[in-house]
């Protein structure tokens, strides 16, 4: 009934084997290759996003730090300016001062030296204007006996006493 | 119409031609249909594994790759982490069960019916069977996995070497030529319509259910055997 050739056996045996190793090299490899092939491709890209993403994270917390830093620094840098323009201030304003206060001193010296040379020669002006006078008076009425110096004299009292008034 | 005289027929192979080689070498049916089906095995995965690409897939590389994780995912589980190298094998043998299995639509006999070639495949299961034992328990381990759990079951286990395929093997031809057999018969019956139907059933889910239950058989043998 079950008639069983040994050569169908041996065919099929070899059938079989050569069926896998076909259907192994046609199927089951690329297909196994390029899914292993992106799991690498995923798994690199996974990696570098993953160290990319520490990298960020790095330099955040730098910039973090830079910036605390430069709030302080800033604070600070304005700190010394304030500092070193109210220095600079108070030392111009001092300097003004001093310089007014100098500029003052020196025209009210000028003014005195210039009354003082001003009387001068007013007062000599007076005493030849007075000897002129007194030569007229004289060589009309004959008193030329009266010394130009006793006018001097007379000039610089008055002449004192107008200068103690002016005080 | 004697059901004998066609079951009788049915299990006859028909030898196609000889090789005249040896004083004449035959070449069945089986082995021929087996050729057609290993033809369109070879020339289906060349097709489908054409261009492949990482990324920007096409729809039928995302199908075959979906349905090649599937099937090798769930051999991978049942054969566990030490039986993965037979995977391969297992993926395979269900393939070409499977399309052996429907081949009867195409009005030649599937070559699954011959008791010849469900045999071979049985020994070659229950081979890679202790290969994969031995392999995983090296040969000390394998020999004394015989007598375990308890000595006593020694000659059971010596005995399932013979009945493990021997029940694969007449499982699966015992289907597939019933199957055939119930097909023929409602042909010679009601020759319209009905053999449509009803092939869905006997060839298409039979066909799949028993290469299903071939391999998963295996699958779980080996997986005893790496354990």
């Amino acid at each position: 009934m079950l008639n069983i050739i040994p050569w169908d056996a041996v065919f099929i045996l070899i059938n079989l084997i050569v069926l896998y190793i076909i259907m192994r090299k046609v199927l089951i490899k690329p297909i196994n290759n390029i899914i292993n092939e992106r799991r690498t491709v995923i798994e690199s890209g996974l990696e570098k996003a993953a160290a990319s993403e520490s990298n960020a994270k790095a330099l955040e917390k730098e910039w973090r730090e830079k910036l605390s830093k430069a709030g302080a620094e800033s604070e600070n840098i304005i700190e010394t300016a304030k500092e070193t323009a109210r220095g600079e201030y108070d030392k111009l304003v001092a300097e003004a001062n001093t310089e007014a206060a100098r500029i003052l001193r020196d025209a009210r010296k000028s003014i005195e030296d210039e009354r003082n040379s001003a009387m001068q020669g007013i007062r000599s002006q007076v005493a030849s204007l007075a000897v002129d006078a007194a030569k007229k008076v004289l060589e009309s009425s004959d008193l030329s006996d009266i010394n130009d110096s006793i006018y001097e004299k007379f000039l610089t009292g008055s002449g004192d006493g107008n200068e103690s008034e002016s005080k | 119409m004697d059901i004998g005289a066609v079951i009788t027929e049915e299990l006859e192979v028909e030898v196609l031609f000889n090789i005249p080689l040896f004083g004449g070498i035959p070449v069945t049916e089986t082995v021929v249909v087996m050729w057609i089906v290993m033809a369109v095995m070879a020339a289906g995965g060349f097709l489908l594994t054409r261009g492949l690409k990482i990324e920007n897939c096409s729809k039928r590389q995302l199908i075959v790759e979906a349905a090649y994780t599937k099937i090798y995912g769930f051999f991978r589980d049942l054969v566990g982490e030490k039986g993965e190298a037979f995977v391969p094998y297992l993926v395979i043998m269900i393939i070409f069960i499977g399309i052996s299995n429907i081949f009867g639509i195409f009005g030649v006999k599937p070559p699954t019916k011959d008791v010849t070639l469900t045999g071979v495949m049985a020994v070659m299961s229950i081979v890679i069977i202790q290969i994969a034992g031995i392999k995983a328990k090296k040969t000390k381990g394998w020999l004394r996995s015989f007598a375990s759990p308890t000595p006593i079951v020694l000659p059971i286990n010596i005995l399932e070497l013979g009945i493990k395929p021997l029940s694969l093997c007449m499982r699966l031809f015992g289907n597939v030529l019933g199957a055939f057999v119930v097909m023929k018969l409602i042909e010679a019956v009601v020759p319209v319509i009905l053999p449509s139907v009803v092939s869905l059933y006997f060839d298409f889910f039979d066909g799949f259910i028993q290469a299903y239950v071939f391999t998963f058989l295996t699958a779980l043998y080996i997986q005893e055997a790496v354990e």
